[in-house]
């Protein structure tokens, strides 16, 4: 079988999409918990792969370090969206429709990046791995 | 035709496809209370090699004759 990098970024990124799609039935906090404990459970995954890869050999020291960079921007990116989605649980209660559709804006926004993100992230260690 | 290497990392990486898949499957279809902080990735790549490294089997000693 010959799964290239580029087939697998596509396939990750459709899985990606079927989940956020899945997930389209129901309301937006359930939606974006489910999105948020989905891609957190993903991330944990190949962050472990990762540093088994390093410890294995398969990976050089600046090859994991670059794969650092990325999981620490990942990881940021995840805690904003949380942080946002705190938010507009705590906006909703206050009844204040403007402040609402603010932060609920900016909330789709950042949980829109992390598929991207974490497929990236996947992309960089597969050419690692395989180059 | 591919190295022994190359056959290792996409056995790795599918490996670890199939992973994601079960856990996000898992992970989809619960209904527990919603707490965004708790759903926060707590463990850094420092800390993922710290815990990769504690896991690993430590190397045999040789014995003396």
């Amino acid at each position: 079988m010959n799964l290239r990098p580029a087939h697998a970024r596509t396939l990750a990124m459709l899985f990606l999409a079927c989940c956020l799609l899945f997930s389209a039935c129901d309301n937006f906090e359930r939606n974006a918990y489910r999105t948020l404990k989905v891609l957190k459970v993903e991330y944990e995954l190949l962050q472990a792969h990762a540093a088994q890869a390093f410890l294995a050999g398969r990976l050089t020291q600046a090859q994991w370090d670059a794969f650092a960079v990325a999981g620490h921007r990942f990881i940021a990116a995840h805690t904003l969206a949380a942080d946002l989605m705190q938010t507009y649980r705590e906006v909703k209660t206050i009844k204040d429709p403007e402040r609402l559709n603010e932060v609920s804006r900016r909330a789709t926004a950042a949980l829109a990046e992390l598929p991207t993100l974490l497929a990236d992230l996947r992309h960089l260690l597969e050419s690692f791995e395989t180059h | 035709m591919p190295t022994k290497r190359e056959l290792v990392s996409w056995a790795e990486l599918l490996k670890l496809i199939a992973e994601m898949v079960v856990a996000a499957v898992a992970h989809l279809g619960d209904d527990e209370p919603i707490d965004f902080e708790a759903i926060k990735i707590r463990i850094s790549p420092e800390e993922a090699l710290a815990q990769a490294k504690q896991a690993q089997p430590a190397p045999s000693s040789e014995t003396q004759p």
